[in-house]
């Protein structure tokens, strides 16, 4: 059984991992949507002032094993990041809200590393395109 | 030309007002910009409870709302708004997340009006906004009509209070006050169609004057309103009723239009004489009771109501009987026995008849107030109800007369 267990869980990984490679926003969509740089650049900044703050917010509830509060810290990243044209990062962070209203600790640790790196991505990104369009 | 402006020129009013209710700044900004350059005006609260208080102090046209709030849920706020609006209707859109079908359903059975996915399109949500703003010209036309209605129903309620005033004034309802006789009436509707007229000639004897005009309501109490002056006046100069009957046709005939009669009982008690006489025109039988409640005597309707029959074949010809110990004489309308009828009972008429049975006579109005009140508490009556009873003192029998020489059923009553 255990070798079992551990195929499936390597092709969840290798699952995951290529998800996140291919994890974008469409910064050119956004911009023509709002119409405007400004609003554009203001919505960057919104973003990136509370994007640590929700990691944290993130870590914590999974430390506290408190899964309403990592729940909740999951569905307002996936409302955030909806902004941005991101499908798949709104897709991976709401996988973590699944996984933290199921409450498997396994699956939760792998869904929040994953979502960590999603959003780490997603930071940069927007501070590509903010940095783009300041200049 | 701005976006608030062009949407002036398209709904005609001020640009409605937004509030958008998330707690993700960037979701936030993101549907204001949005709502903003469809030419929508915006307000912010980034929870429930704040939603709340915004929405008290800015008085929103529509709500956006995050179905997921921190501390009070969307549909915890939404029922706080609903009752913080009144009866001013404020569509409550939800904003949820694309795949929560279940959660869309949810926001709709709870009460909302419609909801919306992120990431949210522009031209969803204009088309959105659209309905919404659809449903508030609706709702407040709606509102309109009924300030209106409400008017009117107050204007109407003003007018009636003064018709009825002129008109208790024109029957002279303040003079319906003779210690033999009492009467009650329950209206149907406001006015009552039902009339009752008591006075005295200037020999002291007392004339009774139950009139019931055609339907009910405004139109019947208008019926019987030329017949009161007559009925006092012809009474003051001691004429006798059935000549008063015979100019009360005549003037109904004269003043009301085609169509519309009045019943009539005109009963004359001479105190001295020992005698009633009796005119019915179309009302139920009026019945003499003794002192049991028994039924000495029913004079039934032998004549049309007034205003039917043409003056030249008017016939004025009365019932009579003398009476020697006390009687009682009951007189009421065709909505009393109506409406025993209307409650299932085969015969109206004999449900009156057995109502004063074993009653004793001073006892009699109370108990009819009080029977016929109950068979009302419920709903009005379909018709004016109305019963009179006068008093006839006299000796030890009631002897009948024969005044009316067509009548061979009068006789010796015991």
């Amino acid at each position: 059984l255990t070798p079992t267990v551990e195929a499936v869980a390597a092709e969840r990984v290798a699952d995951v991992a290529a998800n996140d490679a291919s994890v974008t926003i469409d910064a050119q969509a956004l911009r023509a949507e709002v119409g405007d740089d400004d609003i554009f650049l203001q919505l960057c900044q919104l973003f990136l002032q509370d994007a640590g703050s929700l990691a944290l917010e993130l870590a914590e509830a999974l430390a506290a094993g408190d899964m309403e509060r990592l729940y909740r810290a999951a569905h307002r990243i996936k409302g955030s990041v909806s902004v941005f044209h991101a499908p798949r990062a709104v897709a991976r962070f709401g996988k973590l809200e699944s996984a933290a209203r199921a409450g498997d600790m396994g699956i939760i640790e792998m869904e929040y590393q994953a979502s960590r790196r999603v959003l780490d991505s997603l930071v940069n990104q927007i501070e590509v395109a903010q940095g783009a369009k300041a200049a | 030309m701005s976006a608030v402006l062009k949407q002036e020129q398209k709904f005609g009013n001020a640009a409605l007002k937004v509030l958008i209710v998330d707690d993700d700044p960037p979701t936030r900004l993101m549907l204001g910009t949005l709502a903003s350059q469809l030419g929508y005006r915006t307000v912010y609260a980034k929870n429930g409870e704040t939603a709340i208080s915004v929405f008290a102090a800015e008085q929103p046209d529509i709500v956006l709302m995050d179905m997921y709030l921190p501390g009070m849920q969307g549909d915890e706020a939404m029922t706080e708004l609903r009752a913080l609006s009144g009866e001013r209707w404020v569509p409550i859109i939800f904003v949820t997340i694309a795949g929560e079908v279940g959660r869309h359903v949810a926001t709709l059975v709870r009460g909302a009006d419609d909801y919306l996915v992120k990431p949210v399109d522009q031209d969803v949500l204009g088309a959105k906004l659209e309905v919404a703003r659809r449903t508030i010209a609706l709702q407040r036309q709606v509102e309109e009509k009924t300030r209106e209605l409400r008017r009117y129903r107050d204007d109407a309620e003003n007018e009636m209070r003064m018709a009825k005033e002129v008109i208790d004034r024109l029957v002279h309802a303040d003079r319906v006050a003779d210690p033999m006789a009492s009467h009650w009436i329950l209206p149907a509707a406001n006015f009552s169609g039902d009339l009752v007229a008591v006075a005295r000639t200037p020999t002291g004897v007392l004339h009774v004057m139950l009139a019931d005009g055609t339907g009910h309501g405004l139109s019947a109490a208008l019926s019987v309103l030329p017949i009161t002056p007559s009925f006092y006046a012809m009474t003051a100069k001691g004429l006798p009723i059935e000549l008063i009957a015979s100019t009360l046709n005549r003037t109904i005939r004269e003043q009301l239009p085609v169509g519309r009669f009045v019943a009539t009982t005109l009963v004359s008690v001479n105190s001295v004489q020992r005698e009633v006489k009796v005119w019915n025109g179309g009302n139920p039988p009026l019945l003499a009771l003794a002192a049991d409640g028994t039924i000495q005597r029913k004079i039934s309707s032998r004549h049309l109501a007034l205003g039917i029959a043409p003056p030249e074949s008017f016939d004025s010809e009365f019932d009579s009987f003398r009476f020697e110990a006390p009687c009682q004489l009951f007189l009421y309308s065709d909505g009393v026995p109506e409406g025993y009828e209307a409650a299932g009972e085969t015969s109206g008429q004999a449900a009156v008849e057995a109502l004063l049975l074993g009653v004793p006579a001073n006892t009699r109005m109370k108990l009819l107030r009080s029977r016929l009140s109950a068979r009302h508490l419920e709903q009005r009556p379909h018709d004016d109800v109305t019963v009179v009873l006068v008093d006839c003192s006299g000796g030890a029998t009631v002897t009948a007369t024969k005044a009316d020489s067509r009548r061979p059923s009068a006789g010796t009553l015991t």
